[in-house]
C-alpha cells in the first residue's frame, strides 16, 4: 500500500506550492492512474514517492515503510521509471541492465530470465550491445523501462511510461501492469493519455496545482462530473478554471 | 550575421547562467544570495591568487629589469599564456565545438555551419581572453610602472590582450577540426578521439621542450651579443613560440618597429582565422555530427552473454565510471591526461640532456643519484600528488553525473557508498598519475628506483588527502546543470578549487619538512613523521567526506 498524507512540498525556487497538502492511499492490487496538467504536480509527487524530493511536510509510506526509517529497503522494492531519459548513457544496453542487476543485487538466474524477457518483449535484442547514447528516444524508454521492473519490484511507480513507446510495446507494457497488479502488486502512474487511463486502471487521482481535486473510481468520477461519459470531458470538467474564477 | 549573434548570446546565457542568475533576482532572493556568497568567495580566492602571483611579478621585474633584460619578463609572461591557451585550447575546443549536447539542434537551425562553429568558438575566446587579462595585466602593468613606459605602452598592451588567445586557439581550432573531420566517419571515433587528443597535448609539450632545448644549443657568442643589447635576448628566447616575441617586440619597440610586429602579429591571427573558416565551411559538421551516428555494425550480444560478471553495488558503481570515462572522450581527456603527462613531464629532461655531452647529462643525473634519499623521496611524493591530483576525476565526479544523479538517488544504495565509489575512481587515476610520474623520474631523470617506490607508497597516503579534499568540493557544490561535457568537468570551478587546496595541503606539508629540517637532523625521521602527518589529514578528511555524504542534500 502507498500511503501519502497531507504532504506539501514548495521548491525554493519558486514561492508556489508544487504539491499542496496532498493525500493519496493506493490499494494491493490495484493500478493507480495519476493524471493532470502540465506543471499540476505529478513529477514532483512521484519523485518524493520514490526518495528524490524530501516533503516539507507530511508523510509518505509504502508497504509501512517510510524514507526516514529505511530509506534503502524501501528503494528496493520500488521500481521506478522517470519522466527524462538522463541516464548513464555511455554504458552498452546490456550493461546498463547488469549494472541495475548489481544496484538491486539481483541474482543472476532471475537476472538473465528478466533481461531476455524485456529484450524480447521491446524488441531491443539487436539493439542491446550498443551505447545507449545511439538509442532512439523510444529504444531508450524501453532500456529504461526494462531496468526498471528488472528486480521484480513489488511496486511500480512510473512516470508517464508509455512516452515513445511503439503501440506493440505500449499494449505488453499495460498486460504487464495488469498481470502485476494481478499478484496483488501496485502500480502508480502518471500519463496524459486518458484512453490509457481509461481502459487500464481501477482508481484514477487528478491533481491540479499541486492539490488533488478528485480521487475515485471512474464511475466516481464521473458522478462527480455530472455524469460525464467519457473521462475527457470529466478531466475538462474538474480542471477547468471557473467562469470569472482566478 | 544575426544568427551568430543570436546563437552566441544563447551560449553565454546558457554557460554563464545569466538567465538563472537573472530570474533568481526577481523571484527567488535567497538563491540569488547564494549565488552573491559564491561568486564573492570565488572572487576572494581569486584575488589572493592574483595579489600572490603580483609579487611575484614584482620580485621577478626587479631582477629582470637590474639585468638590463627587463622586456625578457615579458616575453615570458606571453610565452607562457600562449603555449597554455593552445595547450589547454585543444581541449576546450574539442569539448565545446565537437562533443557538445546541442551540435544536433543546431544543426536544424537555418544558419550555416560556418556561423555556427564561429559562435562557439567567440565564445571560448571570450573565456581563453579573461584568463589572459588575469595573467597578463599584472605582468604589464608592474612592468610599465617600473620601467616607466607612457600611455602608448598600455594603449598597445590592451590592443595585444584582445589579439593573445587568437593565434593559440585558432591553431587549436585547425588541428581539432581536421583531426575531428578526419575520425569523423571511422568506426571507432570515440576511441580515436581519445587517444588523439592525449597524443596531441603530449606531442604539442614534446615540441615545445624540444624547440627550448634546441635553443640551448644556440651560439655562445649569440647570447654573449645578445645581452649587450637592451632586450637582446627576446628573439632568442622567443624562438620557441615567435608569436610571443613579436607581441613583446610591439610593445617595447618605438615608432614604425613596433607598428611592424603589431601588424604581424594581428596579420597571423587574421589569416589563420581565414584557415579556420573556410575549413569550418567544409568540414564543421562532419566532425561534431559524427558523434551523433552509429556506422558500427550492430554487435548484437548473444544471450549466453546477457548476465555479465556479478559484482557488488561499490564495485559496479566504480566500474561503471571506469567504462564512462573511457567512452567519452572530454572526460578521457580531461581526467587522464595527468597519466600520460606525469611519464612525459619527468622525461623531458632528457631532451634537454639530449643536447648536452655526455659528461654534463652524467653529472645532472649524478647530483640526484648522490642527493640525500629522503629529501629526494620525500620531493618526489610532493610532486606525484601534486601531479596526480591536477586530473578533475574526483573534484567533478558527482557534477559529471548530470541529470542522472537524480534517478540514482532512488538506487537502493546508501549514498555514502556512491561517494566510496567516487573516491575510489578518482584515487584510481591519481595513483595511476602518481606511478606514471615516478617511472618518468626513474626513466628520464635517473632517480633511485627505490627511493621511487617509496615515494610512490608516501604518495598513495598523501593522495587519499587529496583526494578527499577534491570530492568533498564537488559534495559541497555540485554542478549537476550542464549542456555539454565540457562544462561538466572542464569549465566547472569545483576542478580549478580542488587543484589549488590539493597544492596548498601539499605546499604546507613541505613548509612542515623545510622546519623540522632545522630542528631535526634526522631526515629519515622528518620523512617519517610528515607520513603520519599526512595519514592523520587522509583519515580525518575521509571521515568529514563520509559524514557530509551522509548529511546530503541536494536541491532539485
Amino acid at each position: 500500500m502507498i500511503q501519502i498524507e497531507n504532504v506539501t512540498k514548495t521548491y525554493s525556487k519558486s514561492k508556489t506550492k508544487a504539491v499542496d497538502d496532498l493525500s493519496v492511499q493506493t490499494r494491493d492490487g490495484e493500478i493507480f492512474g495519476f493524471i493532470g496538467p502540465n506543471g499540476a504536480g505529478k513529477t514532483t509527487t512521484i519523485k518524493m514517492l520514490v526518495g528524490i524530493l524530501k516533503p516539507d511536510s507530511g508523510r509518505i509510506a509504502i508497504n509501512g515503510i517510510n524514507f526516514e526509517d529505511s530509506p534503502i529497503e524501501l528503494k528496493s522494492i520500488i521500481g521506478y521509471v522517470p519522466d527524462s531519459h538522463d541516464i548513464y548513457d555511455r554504458l552498452t544496453g546490456i550493461e546498463y541492465l547488469n549494472f541495475i542487476g548489481d544496484i538491486y543485487s539481483v541474482p543472476a538466474k532471475a537476472r538473465k530470465a528478466n533481461i531476455e524477457k524485456y529484450l524480447a518483449m521491446f524488441n531491443l535484442e539487436k539493439a542491446a550491445g550498443e551505447i545507449i547514447r545511439s538509442y532512439s528516444h523510444g529504444m531508450k524508454q524501453k532500456i529504461i523501462v526494462a531496468a526498471a521492473l528488472m528486480h521484480e519490484p513489488q511496486y511500480w511507480i512510473l512516470d508517464e511510461p508509455m512516452t515513445g513507446l511503439d503501440p506493440k510495446s505500449a499494449h505488453l507494457l499495460k498486460q504487464e501492469m495488469k498481470a502485476h497488479c494481478a499478484k496483488g502488486n501496485t502500480v502508480f502512474f502518471s500519463t496524459h493519455v486518458l484512453e490509457v487511463v481509461e481502459h487500464l486502471c481501477d482508481r484514477i487521482g487528478i491533481i491540479d496545482d499541486g492539490k488533488l481535486i478528485a480521487l475515485g473510481t471512474l464511475g466516481e468520477l464521473r458522478s462527480k462530473a455530472q455524469n460525464e461519459t467519457s473521462l475527457e470531458n470529466i478531466f475538462f470538467k474538474l480542471t477547468e478554471e471557473p467562469e470569472g474564477g482566478e | 550575421m544575426s544568427g551568430y549573434f543570436t546563437i552566441l548570446r544563447m551560449q553565454l546565457r546558457s554557460r554563464y547562467g545569466l538567465s538563472v542568475i537573472k530570474s533568481n533576482y526577481r523571484n527567488d532572493k535567497k538563491a540569488f544570495r547564494k549565488q552573491l556568497v559564491i561568486f564573492a568567495s570565488a572572487a576572494f580566492g581569486f584575488l589572493a591568487i592574483l595579489g600572490s602571483y603580483s609579487v611575484l611579478v614584482y620580485e621577478a621585474s626587479k631582477l629582470f629589469i637590474g639585468g638590463g633584460q627587463g622586456s625578457l619578463l615579458l616575453l615570458y609572461a606571453f610565452l607562457a599564456i600562449l603555449v597554455m591557451i593552445l595547450f589547454f585550447g585543444l581541449i576546450v575546443v574539442l569539448g565545446t565545438l565537437f562533443f557538445a549536447r546541442d551540435s544536433e539542434f543546431l544543426s536544424t537551425l537555418p544558419v550555416h555551419q560556418r556561423t555556427v562553429f564561429l559562435s562557439k568558438l567567440t565564445m571560448v575566446y571570450i573565456s581563453e581572453l579573461a584568463i589572459s587579462l588575469g595573467l597578463l595585466a599584472p605582468v604589464v602593468i608592474i612592468y610599465g610602472v617600473m620601467a616607466n613606459m607612457g600611455v602608448l605602452f598600455y594603449i598597445k598592451a590592451a590592443v595585444i590582450w584582445l589579439f593573445v588567445p587568437a593565434i593559440p586557439l585558432l591553431i587549436a581550432s585547425i588541428l581539432a577540426s581536421l583531426f575531428m573531420g578526419f575520425i569523423g566517419k571511422t568506426r571507432h571515433r570515440s576511441m580515436l578521439a581519445i587517444i588523439g587528443g592525449l597524443a596531441g597535448l603530449v606531442l604539442i609539450m614534446f615540441a615545445q621542450t624540444s624547440l627550448s632545448a634546441l635553443l640551448r644549443n644556440t651560439d655562445p657568442n649569440a647570447i654573449l651579443q645578445a645581452l649587450s643589447q637592451p632586450n637582446g635576448l627576446i628573439n632568442i628566447m622567443g624562438a620557441s613560440f615567435p608569436p610571443s616575441a613579436w607581441a613583446v617586440n610591439a610593445l617595447v619597440s618605438d615608432g614604425f618597429e613596433g607598428v611592424k610586429y603589431l601588424l604581424g602579429f594581428i596579420g597571423l591571427s587574421a589569416a589563420l582565422f581565414v584557415v579556420v573558416t573556410f575549413i569550418a565551411s567544409k568540414i564543421y559538421y562532419r566532425g561534431a555530427l559524427s558523434q551523433l551516428e552509429t556506422l558500427k555494425k550492430l554487435k548484437v550480444v548473444a544471450r549466453s552473454a546477457y548476465v555479465k560478471k556479478q559484482r557488488t553495488p561499490l564495485r559496479a558503481m566504480f566500474v561503471r565510471e571506469w567504462k564512462t570515462i573511457l567512452r567519452s572522450p572530454v572526460y578521457a581527456i580531461n581526467s587522464l591526461t595527468g597519466i600520460v603527462l606525469g611519464f612525459v613531464v619527468m622525461v623531458l629532461p632528457l631532451i634537454g640532456t639530449a643536447a648536452m655531452s655526455g659528461a654534463e647529462s652524467e653529472e645532472v643525473f649524478g647530483l640526484l643519484r648522490e642527493a640525500n634519499q629522503d629529501i629526494v623521496c620525500l620531493a618526489l611524493a610532493g610532486i606525484m600528488a601534486i601531479i596526480g591530483s591536477i586530473n578533475p576525476a574526483a573534484s567533478t565526479a558527482l557534477s559529471r553525473e548530470g541529470g542522472a544523479f537524480w534517478s540514482s538517488t532512488a538506487f537502493p544504495v546508501a549514498f555514502e557508498k556512491q561517494v566510496q565509489s567516487k573516491f575510489l575512481f578518482g584515487y584510481s587515476i591519481a595513483a595511476a598519475t602518481a606511478f606514471t610520474t615516478g617511472a618518468g623520474a626513474v626513466v628520464g631523470m635517473g632517480v633511485n628506483p627505490l627511493t621511487a617506490f617509496f615515494a610512490f607508497l608516501f604518495a598513495l597516503v598523501l593522495l587519499v588527502g587529496t583526494t578527499v579534499v577534491s570530492l568533498e568540493i564537488d559534495l559541497i557544490r555540485p554542478k549537476f546543470g550542464w549542456n555539454n561535457e565540457t562544462e561538466a568537468i572542464k569549465q566547472n570551478m569545483n576542478s580549478l578549487y580542488a587543484m589549488l587546496l590539493s597544492m596548498l595541503l601539499v605546499a604546507l606539508l613541505g613548509l612542515l619538512a623545510y622546519l623540522l629540517f632545522n630542528v631535526i637532523a634526522q631526515t629519515l625521521l622528518i620523512s617519517l613523521i610528515i607520513v603520519v602527518v599526512a595519514a592523520a589529514f587522509s583519515a580525518a578528511g575521509y571521515a568529514v567526506l563520509m559524514k557530509t555524504a551522509a548529511g546530503a542534500r541536494y536541491e532539485y
